[in-house]
């Protein structure tokens, strides 16, 4: 999943398991069961079918890893998604209430994992104001995921079945599933179910010795250091995020150049997983309403062009228009903001692409871009986001069917690049000097401003994605699952 | 009127500790009313303290020395009156905290036990603030991201921002077919009567004198410390002749040079992290580095000369002759031998420093930490860490901070450290009688966000900083490596801090970035008139 998107395996079945065993079990047998059912393999090649497999914090204490190996794992990954000083950063939950970007009543599943206890004879930690409810429990737990990823839904929705059928008896239960897709349209693009081209920028990992025939330098424009994806490499703050270390006993993790150190992170990484509700005819509509606001001149494809910040074609917006494209075959993504569209006259500054990857946008000065593109890129994160629920035949009409995202997100480091880019980017009223705005795509609704001569335009957005559930998982090497399946 | 930045340290009773810090998390309870009561937001404390932007109060702990109270304050105006005001914090019905937090304190074996006593008695009803005054800190150096704002001009700016903002609507038929500066004309038209000031001149915000007295400081700075370099050479041209000196020189210069060639270099296993290198900026910019030499040269040239005259009653066209000779000797012993010798000293001594590897936080106070960060877009930060000891580093440390004040202060006047502009008030002390480094920042964003700023803009300056603190990442030549380093830079960061117990912000919705833009619009609608291509530039902010 790292390595590869698997646009050659279009569907693919998403399961979410809880562990559900008695306490005489084994925590590696499910593993195994799923390795002969759904083996994990490398994915450097196009095979007919593929797995990917994350496993939560709780999953891992269930399945027997031990205090002292778990707690070299990431805070993030130990406390969950839904410890509450995290959900007030990724604007989910504040002071007890849900953000009008979750579904009514609160998210349906995470891994409701037990944050690390903190000894506090003090007291002071409950003198917080209106910190009556600081833990979330979510009705489903999931203690991890397993996407087969496969080329058509029959496969899918049999393979699923089996491997259902294979870890039920190892007292592994399927609590939730997704069928997901890409979809791909007549022009090879994948997109979302309000229509636009997703996953289009992605950065492009770099490291002279890890890859082999990485070039001399960075993607000078989506360039990022190959340990922001990958654990056990130089990252983007020059260090190589290790551990967790485990003790030896098993020679499945052992590095060829250090014997002695057992690193079950190596060449493993940090997935996050997001379900995302779309409400595609509510989209419309408000687009429809804003356009009739603004006037003849407008559509509504013009108001949510604006909202992402791409065409609907996928390609760039610019003061002068719609980008040409340098290839083709697919729309460019070695632009930059600073030279092209540094006011926002054409992409909004605070467009859901802008504020999703700035890129030199945030520059002030020409001085500024190269260093601004440079620590742009140490918050990028790789998405393997894919939909589920039927596309919808009139866009302006609800029919009801339940549709969305399974955002899935791997970096090696969760804080610095998904907290970072949904809390600082996304969801800061102050993105780029705006005011009082937030990502209009993902926010809870509100504003857009939009460059104009003489003055911008605001659009007032609201919000039809909504968060119906998400976990951080670890994305285990295949050594590490060796290794875990031993337990 | 100037933003003062002062800070009051006071040694804890540690038997008080704990009944010190329940007294100042008291402060910010029972006030929930919507969004007041979110760490930061207490407007009801902000009316007792007409002129304060940003006040906090923390409680740092250590293994090594007892508990330190830190009260730090940043205000507009002179400091008698707000600590007139800040010893009534909160002390309507709810006993006086401020009175019992000292009760927690030390008495203090200097020159103001005596006072101590008389404010600490049972039932004592004697002003605190004189008590406040006599321990109150200059800071060694400060930062303000917003330079020459008073706090009423941020907020009534703000309002204006709003109101602009409102005015305009949505945009639409009020701008059709007009230009820029037409619309700035309509929108001053509205506003006017509601922000009368629109009408006057917008005020500068930093006054011609303080600028001009802002180099000045940094040039007599610079000044004092690279005349005592020249001395060695001066004195040595006064003792030998040309060609002797010559040979000396050469004989120093090639082994220091040589010694400096290998020991530059960062230690194995460490990558360089940036292309600014002390010595390649040195290089880079090799016409300010002679332009500050020829400057020395000139200005030192005089005050050699009388010293000559007045120590060998020489004729003044000998001093003036002898004293330029010394001085490019002088010179000549600086670039050639002082500064690598320094940085070799220096050098030597980043080589067997002992970094710590891995930090532990107290998980209780790291909890209490990130309870209280990321209500507002402001959060708050106090960190104090203990100095290294060799001579070079505590050289930086003292004179390093206080040259860097003085830089920030004469260079950065758009609050950009780097490319990051993020601190409201940040500022530098040095408590336990120099032995300890205080960090405090109000700054924008989360405390995870403002590191990476940290570390991917600006870690030059934060190792020059920090470098010579215990425990800091490894460091290369004073600016290289060390913040580079993220994760280690990020732990060792946290272990040094301490839980804000009490924060208050006088403009919590506000950036850095907000207010400047704010002020943008308001000096546009302060004119009259904009040629088209300014008026466009102000328009460009709304």
């Amino acid at each position: 999943m790292i390595v590869s998107g698997y646009n050659h395996l279009p569907v693919s079945q998403t399961l979410f398991l809880r562990f559900d065993w008695d306490h005489s079990a084994r925590g590696g047998e499910w593993l195994k069961t799923l390795q002969e059912e759904a083996p994990v393999t490398p994915a450097d090649g196009k095979q007919d079918s593929s797995v990917g497999l994350g496993i939560a914090a709780s999953g891992l204490m269930k399945m027997g890893v031990d205090e002292s190996i778990m707690a070299g794992f990431s805070a993030p990954f130990l406390e969950g998604m839904f410890q509450v000083d995290r959900m007030r950063r990724l604007n989910d939950q504040i002071a007890g209430e849900w953000s009008p970007c979750v579904i009514a009543g609160g998210p349906l599943w995470s891994a409701n994992t037990s944050a690390p206890v903190v000894q506090d004879p003090s007291g002071l930690l409950s003198e917080l104001p209106r910190r009556e409810d600081t833990s979330v429990h979510t009705p489903q737990s999931v203690d991890a995921i397993v996407i087969l990823f496969c080329k058509d839904e029959e496969e899918a929705t049999n393979w699923g079945g089996r491997v259902e059928k294979a870890v039920l008896t190892k007292g592994v239960k399927v609590v939730r599933s997704k069928l997901t897709n890409l979809e791909f349209d007549e022009n090879g693009m994948v997109r979302e179910h309000f229509g636009f081209g997703d996953g289009l920028s992605q950065p492009i990992p770099w490291d002279s010795e890890a890859i082999e025939n990485a070039g001399p330098a960075p993607d000078p424009v989506n360039g990022i250091a190959l340990g922001d994806v990958l654990l056990g490499h130089v990252n983007g703050h020059h260090e190589t995020s290790l551990g967790p270390f485990v003790t030896k006993g098993s020679r499945l993790l052992e590095d060829p150049d250090d014997p002695d150190k057992l690193d079950l992170g190596r060449n493993g990484s940090y997935l996050v997983v997001r379900e995302l509700r779309q409400d595609v005819a509510g989209f419309w509509n408000s687009a429809k309403q804003v356009a009739e606001k603004l006037g003849e001149d407008f559509s509504s494809e013009w108001v949510a062009e604006r909202v992402i910040g791409r065409a609907m074609s996928g390609d760039v917006l610019t003061p002068e228009g719609i980008r040409s494209r340098k290839d083709p075959l697919a729309p460019d993504n070695d632009f930059t903001f600073w030279d092209d569209d540094r006011k926002g006259l054409g992409c909004p500054l605070g467009s859901h692409m802008r504020r999703g990857n700035p890129r030199d946008g945030l520059a002030t000065k020409p001085s500024q871009k190269k260093s601004l593109l440079a620590s742009s890129n140490r918050h990028r994160i790789l998405r393997r986001g894919r939909k589920f629920g039927p596309r919808i035949k009139d866009r302006m009409v609800d029919d009801g069917e339940e549709r969305g995202l399974v955002f899935l997100i791997v970096n090696a480091d969760i804080e610095r690049q998904y907290e970072f880019v949904q809390q600082i980017w996304m969801m800061s009223p102050s993105f780029g000097t705006l005011f009082d705005e937030t990502d209009p795509l993902l926010g809870p609704g509100s504003c857009l401003t939009v460059g104009a001569v003489p003055v911008r335009r605001r659009l007032h957005m609201a919000n039809h994605v909504k968060l119906a559930g998400g976990e951080y998982f670890f994305l285990p090497s295949l050594p590490a699952i060796n290794w875990l399946s031993e337990l | 009127m100037r933003l003062s930045t002062r800070s009051i340290a006071l040694e804890v009773r540690p038997t008080h500790k704990e009944k010190l810090v329940k007294i100042l998390v008291d402060l910010r309870g029972g006030r929930s009313r919507g969004r007041e009561g979110d760490p930061g937001h207490y407007p009801e404390v902000l009316e007792k303290l007409p002129t304060c932007h940003f006040l906090s109060l923390c409680v740092f702990e250590s293994a090594d020395y007892d508990p330190v109270l830190v009260i730090e304050a940043n205000f507009d105006g002179p400091s008698g009156p707000f600590w007139a005001h800040l010893q009534h914090l909160l002390d309507e019905g709810k006993g006086e905290p401020l009175r019992e937090a000292l009760r927690c304190c030390k008495r203090p074996r200097s020159k103001t036990g005596e006072l101590y006593d008389q404010i600490t008695e049972q039932k004592s009803r004697r002003d605190l603030a004189p008590y406040f005054e006599a321990h109150v800190m200059r800071p060694r150096a400060f930062f303000h991201g917003n330079r020459g704002m008073t706090r009423e001009r941020i907020l009534a700016e703000a309002k204006l921002a709003d109101a602009t903002q409102a005015f305009l609507g949505d945009g639409g038929k009020l701008v059709e077919g007009k230009s820029a500066e037409e619309v700035r004309a309509i929108v001053r038209a509205g506003l006017i009567a509601d922000f009368p000031w629109l009408a006057e001149r917008s005020k500068p915000r930093i006054p011609f004198t303080e600028n001009v007295l802002d180099w000045l400081k940094l040039g007599a700075a610079l000044f004092v410390v690279l005349h005592l370099c020249l001395l060695p050479g001066a004195v040595l041209a006064g003792l030998i002749g040309n060609g002797k000196h010559a040979i000396l020189l050469a004989l120093v210069a090639i082994p220091t040079w040589a010694l400096f060639g290998k020991y530059r270099k960062p230690l194995e296993g460490m990558a360089p992290t940036s292309s600014k290198s002390l010595v390649s900026q040195m290089f880079a910019k090799w016409y300010v580095v002679l332009g500050v030499l020829g400057a020395l040269f000139l200005l030192s040239w005089p005050i050699v000369a009388l010293g000559n005259v007045l120590a060998w009653d020489v004729s003044w066209p000998r001093a003036w002759e002898g004293a330029a000779r010394q001085i490019l000797w002088g010179i000549a012993w600086l670039m050639l031998v002082i500064l690598p010798a320094l940085l070799i000293w220096i050098r030597y001594l980043e080589r067997h420093d002992s970094s710590q590897e891995a930090p532990q936080t107290d998980p209780v106070l790291l909890r209490q930490m990130v309870e209280m960060e990321d209500w507002i877009p402001q959060n708050h930060m106090a960190s104090v860490v203990s100095l290294r000891p060799q001579l070079p580093r505590r050289l930086i440390a003292y004179a390093g901070t206080l040259l860097i004040h003085l830089a920030l202060r004469a260079a950065v006047r758009d609050g950009y450290l780097g490319s990051m502009r993020t601190i409201h008030c940040a500022h530098w002390a040095f408590i336990n009688n120099g032995s300890r480094m205080l960090f405090l920042s109000n700054f924008d964003l989360s405390w995870e966000a403002y590191f990476d700023d940290f570390i991917e803009k600006a870690h030059e300056g934060v190792t020059a900083i920090w470098g010579g603190s215990v425990g800091f990442p490894p460091t290369t030549m004073i600016i290289e490596d060390g913040a580079a380093h993220g994760q280690a830079f990020k732990n060792w960061a946290r272990h040094s801090m301490s839980p804000t117990r009490f924060w208050v912000s006088a403009y919590p919705d506000l950036t850095v970035d907000q207010i400047e833009r704010n002020n943008r619009i308001a000096v546009g609608l302060c004119s009259a008139r904009l040629s088209e291509k300014a008026a466009s530039a102000w328009a460009a902010d709304l």
